[in-house]
């Protein structure tokens, strides 16, 4: 009997609703927990190898993680425009360009263009040569593609893997990070790309230098602010370029030099070496060998920057820049020279 | 009460939320009208709602101020190659057009990214006007009003999905490391997420807006 104190029982028709409303909410709830485990995969630090032990091309591959663009979310540049060095205005003195003389003919890639592409797919004559940037690594390389595949040409996965750029190539979509050079996944996985290496340096000296050079223009197919860096400034010496931290997960790490000290990180057959880009700065030249094959590391005063040669033949090693812990995540067993 | 009418009451008292949660939402374009109505309401909501949209533009991008005259020589307007429907990240979309009206602003238009930013701001901007319209009403009826205007802050904050990595960097390479796990594979919900919350936040206005006329 319902008396004026006792609570209203609810009908059966009020009953059920909420029973359902509560049971969707779990099914929702249940689902997207189960969307994410699936989609988050393996955490990096899980994935990666642990202490001092060179990671796997498949540890690798389970460290890949969103960088937040989709893929060719940053475009790269398929049809490049190049003018003369005194056809440019946007360019500043102590702007960071990556310079290259490739079958006699010397271009220059502004960073402040390829900040926002990383990736050029070049052409010198009928040879492909893709000029990469990653910014958060502070490396460039070029890549003319593998020995069977000479005309590769690459795109941006919108991937990172310890805190590097991903390519894809447009052949197969197997993936490449860019300090490697090595594909990770894909029907190509395993596979290595024959290496270019850029020179680093400043607008001023480059075209000092080089004063028939061309010059990447901003004319890319793409609208972007190029007076600014989203991520810092080298002319200002501020930003993500000096800070300590990375904003991406990196494993191993190792506090042999800062993290984001530049190296000239060296390959040579199974084996690498860093060098301290200062060290080659105050010594002049730096003599080491790497693999069984001696290189040297010269100071360049006209480019203000460092190259490496092999000792035997004067050609230019397989060597590039490098943030110090980019260099030390993909080679962990790399020799240092201090 | 034994353990099984407990179940069944709380049951039922949720089966009455989900009625009243279904009836709710139609109340809110009525509500809207008679809010937007008054001129001063309205013109708060769009001046929020405008503020909401240039922070929005500004935060992924779109606008760039300099105080530096960087724009200088550079052509008013230049034409993208890429599609309207052209996605860079999760909501965010290439600009088809920028234009350059001063050596020290550039517009990069993308009807996308506007169309996106201007739904935000609309919703910010109606949650606004009603939150005030309710606090005046709850004023002359001496109850607390002011919650609504705040609930509606931390809503649109989420709606800045293209612009995590942004952000994580005014934070500091630091901290950021630790959140971009967490932020990163989430960007893809940040904006609907927003469209929710805000939406959530302007039923739950409206129904107190109501409830408060009606008790006056």
């Amino acid at each position: 009997m319902v008396t004026e104190n006792s609570p209203r029982q609810p009908g059966r028709r009020q009953v059920l609703k909420g029973a359902a409303a509560l049971g969707g909410l779990a099914a929702v709830g249940g689902g997207g927990a189960l969307a994410w485990q699936l989609r988050s995969g393996d955490s990096p630090a899980d994935g990666a190898a642990a202490g001092a032990q060179e990671s796997t091309l498949d540890e690798l591959a389970n460290a890949v993680v969103s960088g937040g663009p989709g893929k060719d979310g940053i475009p790269p540049i398929d049809d490049p425009q190049f003018a003369g060095a005194g056809d440019v205005d946007f360019l500043q003195d102590d702007d960071i360009v990556f310079g290259l003389v490739y079958s006699g003919e010397a271009r220059v890639y502004p960073q402040p263009v390829l900040v926002w592409h990383e990736i050029v797919n070049d052409t010198f004559g009928d040879d492909r040569l893709a000029v990469t940037y990653c910014p958060l690594t502070g490396t460039t390389v070029g890549f003319t593609g593998t020995d069977e595949r000479p005309d590769m040409t690459f795109g941006t996965t919108g991937n990172l893997v310890n805190s590097n750029l991903l390519m894809y190539d447009r052949d197969t979509d197997s993936d490449w990070p860019q300090v490697l050079g090595t594909a990770i996944s894909g029907s190509l996985k395993g596979r290595q790309l024959r290496t270019v290496p850029l020179v680093w340096t400043t607008w001023r000296a480059w075209r000092a230098e080089h004063p028939d050079t061309r010059v990447l223009t901003t004319d890319t197919g793409a609208l972007r602010d190029y007076h600014r860096d989203p991520y810092g400034s080298y002319r200002e010496q501020s930003g993500y370029y000096v800070d300590e931290g990375t904003i991406f997960p990196v494993e191993p790490t190792d506090d042999t030099f800062g993290s984001k000290e530049v190296v000239l990180g060296i390959r040579g057959g199974d084996s690498q070496l860093a060098i301290p880009k200062e060290r080659v700065r105050e010594e002049g030249t730096v003599d080491a060998e790497v693999g069984g094959v001696g290189v040297r590391a010269e100071w360049d005063e006209d480019l203000e920057t460092a190259r490496v040669s092999r000792a035997d033949s004067g050609e230019p090693a397989d060597f590039m820049d490098a943030m110090w812990f980019s260099w030390f995540s993909f080679y962990p067993d790399t020799e240092v020279r201090r | 009460m034994s353990s099984a009418g407990l179940i069944v009451r709380a049951l039922g008292r949720v089966g009455d939320a989900v009625d009243a949660s279904v009836r709710a939402p139609a109340q809110v374009p009525r509500t809207l009208r008679t809010v937007l109505a008054h001129r001063a309401y309205r013109g708060l909501a769009l001046l929020v709602g405008s503020a909401v949209l240039v922070l929005y533009l500004t935060a992924n991008g779109d606008l760039a101020f300099s105080v530096s005259d960087r724009w200088s020589g550079t052509p008013f307007a230049q034409l993208a190659e890429s599609g309207p429907f052209d996605t860079r990240a999760p909501y965010l979309f290439e600009p088809l057009l920028v234009l350059h009206p001063g050596a020290h602003i550039a517009v990069f238009l993308s009807p996308m990214n506007i169309l996106l930013g201007a739904v935000v701001a609309g919703l910010v901007g109606c949650n606004i006007a009603v939150a005030a319209y309710t606090a005046k009403h709850a004023v002359a009826c001496r109850r607390p009003g002011y919650s609504g205007i705040l609930a509606a802050a931390p809503a649109f904050l989420l709606g800045f999905a293209c612009c995590v990595p942004t952000f994580l960097l005014a934070i500091g390479s630091g901290v950021a490391a630790t959140l971009t796990p967490v932020l990163v594979p989430l960007r893809p919900i940040f904006y609907p997420l927003t469209l929710v919350l805000l939406g959530a936040v302007l039923v739950w206005t409206v129904r107190r807006s109501r409830a408060m006329t009606s008790a006056m």
